[in-house]
């Protein structure tokens, strides 16, 4: 926050704009001069304070030339680790940068043609909000090359009133998230709206000491903001929106660009990616060795499951252990390239909602000239397009392919010290006994080859067969999701401390041991720790685990009636307050059958279990989300819940 | 394996690789020279942003030719590039006599790289067709030639619109490749 303020201050001296945070925090346009090639023209409002050829190289792809127009995505104020590999908490926000090049040829300049890119830097991680505005921007620049095209611009973009988009915690966003009711919050849209229509008509009715703008407030500043469409969104109010989604619009240069704002991404989902175009490509080329069978000896980290680990699983495993990744689209453009690597920041970070810092040491569109910086980052994960990098392997420990749909882990890549060599030497056994039976197996089911393989093997195969089955990207990222998060509580330091560990978990973690080393020395582990302190302290249910009761109820089968009694007790005695049953309701997705594992317990043979379910019940209907919920259980439950609470009473 | 067949087979019908960078200074003709081997045809090119790439098979040799942006402010990536390189073409503009010196300074940096150590030289004289341009001997002069001991180069007039003198450069190229 304190950051925020400076920054607000600062914009405040640079001539006022408001109190509030801006959607866009500078503009940037940049040419290929073609004598002294990329150059940077201007920065509006101020300097980003990033060199100015770097930024301006980012902005020029590699083939720009030969193509109309790209788009490219890339950051700013990305933290470089310090010599401990530790990437320091606070400073300026990372700004999340989408820029559009465009070529034109013209026969009466010099050379034929000029290459032109404008960006917008922002702090909003849905940046692909600001496509249809950029084309027309970078037009208009074309026109009038000068900082008023900017400044009309600047001033459009930060027009945009978000003032009404209701602010969801974590919790609420994962409820919407997974809801199949879209107006799970549809109060919170519709309170806003009321209010600010109150304020509006006030404006109106004279306020004119507020238009004239001296010390206008917050609110009075959103409010003239506010009156642009005003009619329009009254009219908008009435109908039965997708409230996943938050509808506004940019007026610039005299169009109204209507914008969708997405009101379910998760921290580390940046842009309009898919994960699913990531999987496809990637998940043809299995059985090969990943190593390209040089008999390069496969990495622990990497190759888990033997020299026939998955490639999504290769990939999976480069992304939690912190390696070096490419992805090289020699030929595509810099706008798809970029695509891919948003995807795996998504894979890594588990749905984008798990695990942190990915977005940090990603480089969705990067090239030669901002090697040191790449260098400087342990476990990049970065997009080119020029086929340079495949030739210097010592750039990179994992590189993908888009055009061949191939991974290959750098022979480069130095074996991890053996710090654990008891868990090594089991691995390797395990591993000999992969290799033994995989030889006397058909190459198909070598990809099994025991026991411990199947998990992961289990995975992709369900993501393979969901993408077939046309599941939506919010489906698939939610198995990313469970895989990560399930991995992660797993980690010694992380895990849960149940009583119940499922018998099986020891021989799970010795399976994963080197990918747990390898976890535990990346930045996205320290990161993990640090939230979930933060977490402890924050949650508003103490002293029990919500997720894992919700976990234990869902998967009971070695439950017997006093543990299932204990989950119910606690729940009912410390889920009281609003906020604790939003966590309670985050943690029971509607697309996993929403309220169904708590619902069971109004038929259990026990009056008490029954007792404590009536009363959670009650508790989470009086919740705005939770009157959804149970709405939408099914008739049997419903009847179940008015019959027992009636005898109760 | 089967390498050891395909290997005998390359050595009977000679299907020979060659990694070759073409670099000079920029607006010196690269691109052009580039999509008339490509294409046998005369595009009109634009300044490169960053590097074209492209396969061109003559006489059974598959040349595979970088072009990279020749601007001021790019020239330090050109290293990037250096490795693996078997032949290095250098295109120089014969009517751009106030730049002459300027080409030659490059040249000789890039040829000084350790990992260019073992490449062959080609020059292409381009632009033969403007009255104002240098001979080939000028233009050998003028970038210093001479003084390359322990290399093997080769000055050649070229006209990369028209394309020629193009293939006649390839030719040299692929008979002194050295095959590994």
């Amino acid at each position: 926050m304190t950051a925020d303020s400076d920054r607000d201050a600062d914009s405040a001296a640079a001539g006022g704009d408001s109190m509030q945070q801006r959607n866009v925090e500078y503009i940037l346009v940049a040419e290929f001069d073609i004598d002294r090639g990329a150059i940077l023209r201007h920065q509006y409002p101020r300097a980003t304070g990033a060199d100015d050829s770097h930024l301006a190289e980012l902005m020029l792809p590699d083939g720009a030339h030969a193509r109309e127009s790209d788009w490219t995505v890339f950051f700013l104020n990305q933290k470089a680790p310090d010599a401990d590999g530790r990437v320091a908490d606070g400073g300026a926000p990372l700004l999340y940068v989408l820029n559009l090049v465009r070529t034109k040829h013209d026969k009466e300049v010099r050379r034929g043609a000029v290459v032109k890119a404008m960006a917008v830097c922002t702090r909003h991680r849905f940046i692909h909000i600001y496509q249809a505005m950029l084309m027309l921007a970078l037009e208009n620049y074309y026109r009038a090359p000068t900082e008023q095209t900017l400044a009309e611009l600047y001033a459009a973009a930060n027009s945009m009133d978000l003032s009404r988009m209701p602010q969801l915690s974590r919790h609420e966003t994962t409820i919407l998230r997974f809801a199949d009711d879209q107006n799970m919050f549809e109060e919170r849209f519709a309170a806003l709206e009321d209010e600010r229509r109150v304020v509006d008509a006030a404006t109106r009715d004279g306020d004119c000491d507020a238009m004239a703008g001296g010390d206008a407030t917050a609110d009075d500043a959103a409010a003239r903001r506010g009156t642009v469409s005003e009619a329009g969104r009254v009219r908008g109010a009435a109908r039965n929106k997708d409230r996943r989604f938050f509808d506004t619009e940019i007026v610039y240069s005299g169009v109204k660009l209507p914008i969708r704002v997405p009101m379910t991404v998760y921290p580390e989902e940046i842009g309009d990616f898919s994960l699913i175009q990531l999987l496809t490509t990637f998940a043809g080329a299995g059985g090969g060795a990943p190593g390209g069978g040089a008999g390069l000896g496969g990495h622990p980290h990497l190759e888990s499951s033997g020299p026939y680990t998955h490639p999504i699983v290769v990939l999976m495993n480069a992304l939690l252990t912190q390696k070096r990744v490419i992805f090289l689209g020699h030929g595509r453009p810099a706008g798809e390239v970029a695509n891919y690597v948003l995807a795996a920041v998504a894979l890594g970070s588990g749905g984008g909602g798990v695990l942190r810092g990915f977005a940090n040491r990603a480089f969705p569109y990067t090239n030669l000239t901002n090697l040191d910086t790449l260098l400087a980052f342990p476990g990049y994960i970065a997009g080119v397009t020029n086929p340079a990098f495949e030739e210097h392997p010592e750039w990179w420990d994992v590189l993908c392919n888009i055009n061949t749909g191939r991974i290959a882990v750098s022979p480069a890549l130095a074996a991890p010290p053996a710090a654990r060599a008891p868990a090594d030497a089991l691995r390797r056994s395990l591993d000999s006994v992969a290799l033994a039976r995989s030889r006397s197996l058909s190459a198909r089911d070598a990809a099994k080859p025991d026991r411990w393989n199947n998990r992961d093997a289990e995975f992709v195969q369900d993501l393979l067969l969901a993408i077939d089955r046309h599941y939506g990207e919010v489906a698939i990222r939610a198995k990313v999701e469970a895989y990560v998060r399930r991995f992660v509580a797993l980690v010694p330091q992380l895990a849960h401390v149940h009583a119940n560990a499922p018998a099986d978990a020891d021989r799970e973690l010795a399976f994963y041991q080197a990918r747990i080393d390898g976890f535990v020395a990346s930045h996205a582990f320290h990161n993990a720790v640090a939230d979930r302190r933060a977490q402890h302290a924050a949650s508003c249910v103490h002293g029990i685990d919500v997720a894992h009761m919700v976990y234990a109820l869902r998967t009971a089968a070695n439950l017997d009636v006093n543990d299932v009694e204990a989950i119910f007790k606690r729940l009912d005695e410390q889920v009281v307050s609003d906020e604790q049953v939003t966590e309670l309701l985050a943690a029971l997705p509607q697309s996993q059958g929403g309220l169904q594992p708590l619902a069971y317990g109004f038929y259990h043979p026990s009056p008490a279990i029954r007792l404590h379910t009536v009363r959670l019940f009650e508790r989470i209907e009086r919740n705005m989300a939770g009157a959804r919920y149970v709405r939408s259980t099914n008739f049997f439950h419903q009847c179940a819940f008015s019959n027992l609470r009636h005898a109760f009473c | 394996m089967g390498g050891g067949i395909s290997k005998m087979l390359t050595k009977l019908f000679g299907n020979k690789e060659m990694r070759i960078l073409m670099l000079g200074l920029d607006a010196a003709g690269k691109t052009t020279i580039l999509y008339k081997l490509k294409l046998n045809q005369s595009v009109t090119t634009i300044p490169t942003v960053g590097f074209n790439v492209e396969t061109v098979t003559y006489k059974n040799v598959k040349f595979n030719v970088w072009d990279v942006g020749g601007q001021d402010k790019i020239r330090p990536l050109w290293r990037h590039y250096y490795t693996g390189t078997q032949a290095l073409i250098f295109v120089v503009d014969s009517a751009d006599r106030d730049r002459i010196d300027e080409a030659r300074t490059e040249l000789h940096r890039i040829v000084g790289d350790r990992e260019m150590k073992d490449c062959l030289l080609l020059v292409f004289a381009n632009k033969q067709d403007l009255q104002s341009a240098m001979t080939p001997a000028e233009v050998t002069e003028k970038l210093g030639l001479h003084r390359m001991r322990d290399r093997q180069w080769y000055v050649h007039p070229s006209c990369a619109t028209t394309g020629e003198g193009l293939f006649e450069g390839l030719s040299w190229l692929s008979q002194n490749i050295k095959t590994p």
